[in-house]
């Protein structure tokens, strides 16, 4: 707080003013989330701590490690096949292999435990085989499988990006000496790609940690489960906020040791960008690299369409495609305007944050909203929009409004509540660009002379440009598969694609719900698309 | 500048101007509610304004809300929820004429605080011709040694099997209740998992052989668009239980009107038409459950299972035990 006042009052300029309002209106809801650690703990949180939270972490543990293990592994060497070897559909996978990050994992879940199922593909097809096996995926080692296959494009982005334009000098200094391209990757890029990877893997991490609706599917009891069985089953909401904040200690413990241990070394690079000149596989190993491409991509994304296709044959006559019409209007309407305020907000933060180094420690604050589940963050929001609505009354009055809960029963709430939640995601891209470029860009301008403003749109801004594009599409992609904050906050008679989807899953009609999930994902898939002619 | 202000508000989604209309907050997600909806705002010109989310999501929403809430009408998919609202101070009583002539008296709330909208039995489905079902009566022989990995049943989060164990724990009392879930537990043909077609799949395929499940499934799984599904629905038969004693155990999806409801007759309307013969058709046909007024019959699937006696429990007491059955799960280890 002390050094918060400091700072205030040593450089209070537009940007560190914005940057504090909006940080506070972030953090508010958070605080409340935190507050509820400090209360004593009840008969309900003893129960749990009792019975069944040893199990819980232990399932969640497990499953973050093999997550994380496994999308390290497959995102970092798609990533580097696609980035330094010439082999047939290269540009195909390269860009393909995102495209799972479309698929919600929910959607994911009922996809893979169907066709297993008795009634499903796969197990019709090997009984046509006249093999009488079936697999039971509905365990952990099931939900390890299915999270990494639709996770791991996460570390895939960021390591592309990385080979393509960081490591991109190394790996050819790295060649000129001699060495192979295995011996490169082994020796000089791995090491040093750590950071990218990390920032990839903690994203994956924390989409793990807050799944529920797989996890419960597939009946692996996680901290997730936990934190809602204490609210939605227990009925002590308490305890499910003593829980959530508990979680997000343990990831900013893990995330805290791992960047002490990295220390403070930096690399910034120089921003001119040809493209990493690319070795042609020949022989097997061109074999080998593009059968690992396949199966991966045929898991991770052509299986599962397929089988959504299969199912909209079955329903798409009894669909209510009006209906349709308008959900998807709503979905594509609040979805951009909601991705243009978090990009927005992330560039402002971001900028203040890296020529305000005495400010550091607010940015880990702002960003904690991404690893809190979204149904105790949408509790932290609607306690505070109730709150301004109560103090408002006044002025609703005088503007002839006879409703007393105006702001609270708008868009307004659902905008804001994705901001606190999926903040981090266009922050951490943004961050990591403004750290490549380095500020002796910016020092240089402000030596002429120039203000921090001025500075930022002719000198930054271009320089960062292609991180906010790919800002606006991650985000544009979690808020279309969103969905606790979504249902807990939206205004009356607003549907989106999730919430759809959602409806029709909950009641166990999965055919029903091919046709909206097929829809968020052909709408996140042209994102990307986008995103990737940009990237060019 | 007022103007202007309210065009903002306009753009934001915010209607500034009360209309003959209903706030419902509701935890019922089916088609069947919507088609309902449709036709009650064609009949009346009442519009129905709908934010559907999990009944504890939105009791707290109501709770955070308080006097200001914009909800008339809250409707959930389970008794327990509706006595957890009124335990909390959210819910008006009621009392119509017509109220009290559709909803049958053991499906309504003896204060008048909810009424019932339909109610489903928790039955179990076995494989005739694989299995001998005819030593289970009750739900209390499924703790029999006998059925030792034989029986199927989803996750103790359900809250259809957590209504299901607050019940027991109401009629056995606590130590048999823990005793009967225990042996459940070591009863089981696999650890819980999936939804409630899954189990009935789990019997045809021979993971287990008796499925604990909700009726209105049982329905679904013979009208599934996917032809594998209806294959699995037509191998199974179901059975009630405990019908020499206390009746099957059954849970009704309801409704109660908000404290604060500030559209009041028009909710009282919407309960009225929902619980109506016409209401109710819709419910019975489209969805598989049972209705509510006597004066409808359950869809020609349903009847074809035969008539069958319900628990007159007072339904209250699935919210009242809701907390306890949940403990005991997590004790004896029921996932």
């Amino acid at each position: 707080m002390v050094k918060l006042l400091k700072s205030l009052r040593s450089n209070l300029d537009s940007w560190s003013t914005m940057t504090i309002v909006l940080t506070l209106a972030i953090i508010s809801p958070i605080f409340l989330i935190f507050k509820g650690i400090l209360l004593p703990s009840n008969e309900i949180f003893e129960h749990i701590k009792n019975t069944v939270l040893n199990e819980y972490l232990y399932n969640t543990v497990i499953i973050a490690m093999g997550v994380t293990i496994i999308t390290a592994i497959l995102g970092v060497s798609l990533a580097w096949f696609v980035s330094v070897y010439e082999f047939p559909c290269r540009r195909l996978f390269s860009i393909s292999l995102i495209l799972p990050l479309t698929i919600p994992s929910y959607i994911a879940g009922y996809i893979y435990s169907d066709m297993f199922s008795f009634t499903g593909s796969i197990s019709r097809i090997l009984s046509k085989l006249g093999i009488n096996l079936r697999i039971d995926i509905l365990n952990i080692y099931g939900v390890i499988i299915v999270f990494s296959l639709f996770f791991y494009p996460y570390v895939f982005i960021i390591m592309k990006g990385y080979f393509n334009k960081s490591s991109k000098n190394m790996i050819e200094a790295s060649r000129s000496l001699g060495k192979t391209l295995p011996e490169t990757f082994f020796k000089v890029i791995l090491p040093l790609s750590r950071v990218a990877i990390i920032s990839g893997v903690s994203l994956v991490l924390m989409e793990v940690l807050n799944a529920y609706g797989l996890v419960s599917y597939f009946g692996v009891n996680t901290f997730s489960i936990g934190i809602f069985r204490a609210w939605l089953s227990l009925g002590d909401l308490t305890s499910a906020l003593k829980l959530s904040a508990i979680l997000v200690i343990f990831i900013f413990g893990i995330l805290y040791i791992e960047s002490k241990s990295r220390g403070h070394k930096k690399y910034t690079i120089s921003t001119k960008s040809k493209p990493l000149k690319t070795i042609k596989l020949k022989g097997y190993k061109c074999i080998v690299v593009f059968t690992y491409c396949m199966i991966i991509l045929l898991f991770s994304f052509i299986i599962p369409i397929l089988q959504l296709l299969y199912w909209t044959k079955l329903s798409y006559l009894h669909f209510d495609y009006f209906e349709l019409l308008g959900v998807f209007k709503n979905s594509l309407g609040i979805t951009v305007v909601a991705c243009f305020i978090i990009v927005t907000v992330s560039i402002i933060i971001a900028n203040t944050m890296r020529l305000k180094k005495d400010m550091i420690f607010l940015a880990k604050i702002v960003n904690m909203g991404y690893s809190i589940p979204g149904a105790v963050i949408a509790v932290g929001v609607m306690t505070i929009f109730i709150f301004l609505d109560q103090n408002l009354k006044g002025v609703y009055t005088s503007l002839g409004i006879d409703k007393s809960l105006v702001l609270s029963s708008s868009y307004l709430i659902l905008i804001f509540a994705y901001l606190v939640r999926f903040l981090a995601v266009s922050y951490s891209n943004i961050d990591s660009n403004f750290k490549k470029i380095g500020t002796k860009f910016h020092q240089v301008s402000r030596t002429f002379g120039f203000g921090i403003t001025r500075t930022f749109f002719k000198v930054d801004l271009p320089m960062i440009k292609p991180a906010i594009f790919s800002s606006f599409i991650l985000v544009f992609i979690e808020i279309t598969k969103e969905l606790p904050l979504t249902l807990i906050l939206r205004p009356f008679n607003f549907n989106t694609l999730a919430t759809l989807v959602q409806q029709y899953a909950n009641d166990e009609m999965i055919q029903e719900s091919s046709i909206p999930s097929l829809i968020i994902i052909g709408m996140c898939s042209i994102a990307v698309l986008i995103f990737s002619r940009k990237e060019k | 500048m007022k103007k202007i202000i309210l065009l903002c508000l306009f753009v934001l989604g915010i209607s500034a101007f009360a209309k003959e209309e209903v706030n419902i907050y509701t935890e019922r997600h089916y088609d069947a509610d919507k088609i309902l909806i449709k036709n009650f705002e064609k009949e009346t010109g009442i519009k129905i304004n709908v934010v559907k989310a999990k009944g504890d999501e939105l009791i707290k929403k109501l709770e955070l809300e308080g006097k200001d809430t914009p909800a008339d009408l809250f409707i959930t998919a389970d008794a327990g929820k509706l006595y957890r609202a009124k335990e909390k101070g959210l819910l008006q009583p009621v009392v119509t004429e017509k109220l009290s002539e559709n909803v049958k008296e053991t499906l309504k709330d003896k204060d008048d605080f909810w009424y019932g909208l339909t109610y489903r039995a928790r039955i179990i489905a076995y494989d005739p011709t694989k299995t001998d079902a005819s030593s289970i009566n009750k739900i209390e022989d499924l703790a029999d040694d006998k059925w030792k990995g034989k029986i199927l049943v989803r996750s103790s989060s359900n809250l259809y099997n957590q209504s299901l164990l607050a019940s027991i724990i109401k009629n056995d009392g606590e130590e048999e209740a823990t005793k009967w879930a225990k042996s459940i537990v070591e009863n089981m043909a696999r650890s819980p998992k999936g939804n409630d077609r899954d189990q009935a799949k789990g019997v045809v395929s021979g993971v287990g052989e008796i499925a604990i499940m909700n009726s209105y499934y049982m329905g679904r799984l013979l009208t599934s668009k996917d032809p594998y599904e209806v294959k699995v629905g037509k191998a199974l038969k179901i059975k009630f239980l405990n019908q020499e004693d206390r009746g099957n155990h059954i849970n009704a999806s309801g409704a109660g009107i908000t404290k604060y409801s500030k559209n009041k007759e028009n909710a009282i309307k919407f309960l009225e038409y929902m619980t109506s013969v016409e209401g109710q058709k819709v419910f019975a046909e489209l969805n598989y459950e049972y209705p509510v007024n006597e004066k409808v019959s359950p869809s020609e699937i349903v009847k074809k299972w035969g008539d069958f006696k319900a628990d007159n429990l007072d339904l209250n007491y699935l919210g009242v035990y809701n907390e306890k059955a949940v403990k005991i799960f997590d004790e004896v280890g029921w996932k």
